[in-house]
């Protein structure tokens, strides 16, 4: 089955929307470091590293036009297309369940304190598979629309919030600031799956996947400085003592016609985290036909469905050690390795068979 | 798959995903709300929490509208150990359920700002339905005072307490304090949040049937501002030493100055372009800072001393009484540190931010430095001609 192709401005409007969710998700308790000048240091430096985890994919993708890492590894050696796929496969599902989570916490937690878990976790799910069902063609043209509205809206929660930004609540590193700055920079990778599942697109990218992948980190760069300095400079250190410091922002900030920031950033939540969720099922799904037989391909979208959810529900259940788990620098160093690391190996299993397939 | 059965799955995954944006989950009706548009808190004799409630209760006039003449709101008084229970209390007082998200004021009684504010006010801050840009006022005696205290203005009570407080800061008079700014301030360990003073005037009881003078539009005044120190209030000041706090804090836009001079008995400056700077200077172990202030004045009302006419006019010299008053004023404000051992001014964010070396060895013991520190302030006012 032919893949539809998208252009790569529309590629990265969809990632950048997923990525969103990632700020509004932002949970201090959940992530390391205790500082948020260490966050905003680590972008910085969180940004170098990306730039550079980013060549190994785009030198493998120049060297197997066509073809994404799983089919670019079992082309090569069947066994590694399966790991690769399962590895990769295992990451998505990790990330769909965490996000999945991560949207039910916010709104039984804030919004809606008291309320079922798994009825946010059984509505959405199966709204995004169905919309992952359909393709990336028209994911890609909501994912462009959402953030779009996703840039007018925390635009205006940001501008609005310029008003209470005072320069007196911005404060140097108070403690050691190499791991400070070091725990930033991993977790500025923990929480960017955006980087795999885009090179596991390179394939559907019509256009330019070296603009796109550089364009993403920058976007998604600036977005984060931005908001980080707005909200360092509203709430100080009161921010890091709030278990959604975003939402915060939004509800200490209002206007004579608008009171109420905090529903924008709610519905912000909704359509970051709708868009998030479909990608992850769309690029596992493509991920699961890239190294599974054909017969088993009706039953990606069920058992991934299934799957998800249940880790999800089960997620819920566990959340203090999944907090934990969050705040492990490792997680880093795994989108590091899914980002960077695998496609290096890949380059160098596939160069040194060239060579000695040459010799 | 057929084209209906996909536009049918689509339409429900549509719905599916507005489900989580509609609060389907809990519904509760307009007429079973009782909206809390203010909230007082005192602390009674007996150890307990008297909570102040004044709910909106519209009365509509002849014509359906609400009645702008009308007090268009009721008072709920319940106890409790807590907040939390305190509030559960009032909600078995009256059949509604009682909704914060309209609430504009909290207003604490002198008797528990005593004590402690921190946890009563962590009861809001941890609601998700109460604005944390609520404002925050202290109560010269009784928060119920303040909330009973009749206002003949406007359509909610709330409203216009909510908008005195607002005033008093714009015309350079009062802190204007938001809940999450107060907790912010305590949270942080090292500054000192501030709170403005409410007074309600005693009522005067006219002799048997109405009155024949109109009634004033309100009987509550801000009269000063509070300061707290470990979420406790360490004392209160008035409104000049008030307006001190707000130049050292940066928070001052427009005042006016009424000064005196040689040649003039009274004159009124009218700071409309306030600009002022705090700089900390660390060297030599000292601490010292420096508040440069820069304004642009217009001058209204001079009155000459006897003796004096509009050919002796000499508007220097009201610059210069403005800027010793100003001087005055900040030396005043400064001086509570030494006094309630407290940093209502931000002075060690100020000190973090210039040697964050400094302050890894003045926070523990910070405000306590703040008691040995310098203040130099130096002040300058542009007087507009014409």
């Amino acid at each position: 089955m032919t893949k539809g192709k998208i252009g790569s401005g529309q590629l990265l409007l969809l990632l950048f929307a997923s990525r969103c969710f990632n700020l509004l998700d932002y949970i201090p308790a959940f992530n390391q470091p205790e500082e948020y000048t260490a966050v905003l240091l680590g972008n910085l430096t969180g940004l170098v590293l990306q730039a550079l985890l980013l060549i190994p994919p785009l030198l493998l993708y120049r060297r197997f036009q066509g073809e994404n890492l799983i089919l670019a590894a079992g082309n090569r050696w069947r066994p590694l297309g399966w790991c690769f796929g399962l590895l990769y496969l295992a990451a998505i599902v990790s990330q769909l369940a965490g996000t999945l989570i991560g949207f039910e916490y916010f709104m039984t937690s804030t919004i809606y304190p008291g309320a079922s878990g798994a009825f946010f976790i059984l509505t959405m799910a199966p709204a995004c598979f169905w919309c992952g069902r359909n393709g990336l063609e028209g994911t890609a043209r909501a994912g462009a629309i959402v953030s779009v509205f996703l840039l007018l809206s925390l635009g205006t929660i940001f501008l609005i919030s310029l008003r209470s930004w005072d320069v007196r609540n911005l404060h140097p590193l108070l403690g050691d600031p190499l791991p400070a700055v070091w725990q930033g920079t991993l977790q500025s990778l923990s929480k960017f799956p955006e980087l795999y599942l885009l090179i596991l697109l390179y394939p559907q990218v019509r256009g330019s996947t070296v603009k796109c992948s550089y364009g993403l980190i920058a976007a998604a760069f600036l977005l984060f400085e931005a908001a980080g300095l707005l909200l360092t400079g509203v709430l100080g250190e009161y921010a890091m003592s709030q278990t959604f410091p975003y939402y915060t922002l939004a509800a200490v900030v209002d206007t004579e016609l608008i009171q109420r920031l905090d529903s924008l950033y709610m519905l912000n939540w909704v359509l970051s985290a709708f868009i998030r969720c479909t990608l992850l099922v769309i690029v596992g799904k493509e991920c699961a036909r890239d190294f599974l037989p054909a017969r088993a391909h009706p039953l990606v979208l069920p058992v991934l469905l299934a799957l998800s959810c249940l880790l999800a529900l089960l997620g819920c259940r566990f959340l203090e050690q999944l907090g934990e788990l969050s705040r492990s620098s490792s997680n880093g160093l795994i989108t590091a390795l899914f980002c960077g690391g695998l496609p290096l190996l890949l380059l160098l299993i596939t160069g040194r068979r060239k060579k000695a397939g040459a010799e | 798959m057929r084209i209906g059965l996909k536009r049918a799955l689509c339409l429900i995954a549509a719905g599916l995903l507005c489900l989580p944006l509609a609060g389907c989950t809990e519904t509760v009706q307009m007429n079973r709300r009782a909206i809390v548009q203010a909230v007082g808190l005192d602390l009674e004799e007996d150890g307990q929490l008297k909570l102040t409630l004044q709910i909106f209760a519209p009365a509509v006039e002849g014509s359906g509208g609400i009645s702008a003449s009308a007090d268009n709101a009721r008072i709920i008084q319940s106890k409790g150990k807590t907040v939390a229970d305190a509030v559960q209390n009032a909600a078995l007082l009256q059949g509604k359920e009682l909704f914060m998200g309209h609430n504009r004021v909290i207003v604490l009684g002198d008797s528990l700002a005593r004590r402690d504010v921190e946890q009563p006010l962590r009861y809001f801050a941890g609601d998700p339905t109460v604005r944390q840009n609520v404002c925050l006022a202290l109560a010269k005696n009784r928060a119920e005072d303040v909330l009973t205290a009749k206002i003949n203005q406007g359509i909610l009570p709330a409203e216009i307490l909510e908008k005195l407080l607002k005033n008093a800061q714009e015309v350079g008079l009062a802190v204007h304090m938001e809940l999450y700014a107060f907790l912010k301030a305590l949270e942080s360990g090292y500054e000192s949040p501030l709170a403005p003073v409410l007074e309600a005037a005693p009522t005067k009881e006219e002799a048997g049937g109405e009155s024949a003078r109109l009634e004033p539009v309100s009987a509550l005044s801000v009269t000063g501002t509070g300061v707290f120190q470990g979420g406790r209030l360490a004392g209160t000041v008035g409104l000049e030493t008030s307006r001190g706090l707000l130049w050292l804090r940066g928070d001052l836009n427009r005042t006016v100055l009424t000064v005196s001079s040689g040649k003039y008995q009274s004159a009124d400056l009218r700071l409309t372009v306030v600009r002022a700077a705090l700089r900390p200077e660390l060297s030599d172990g000292e601490l010292r800072f420096r508040l440069r202030v820069e304004a642009e004045a217009a001058v209204d009302e001079p009155q000459l001393r006897p003796g004096f006419t509009e050919a002796d006019a000499d508007w220097e010299e009201l610059a210069l009484a403005g800027e010793a008053a100003i001087r005055r004023e900040c030396q005043t404000a400064f001086s509570l540190a030494r006094r309630y051992q407290a940093d209502p001014f931000g002075m060690g964010s100020l000190v973090w931010q210039r040697n964050v070396y400094r302050w890894r060895t003045l926070r523990e013991t910070w405000p306590a430095p703040l008691g040995e520190a310098d203040l130099q302030v130096e002040a300058r006012i542009t007087l507009q001609q014409g």
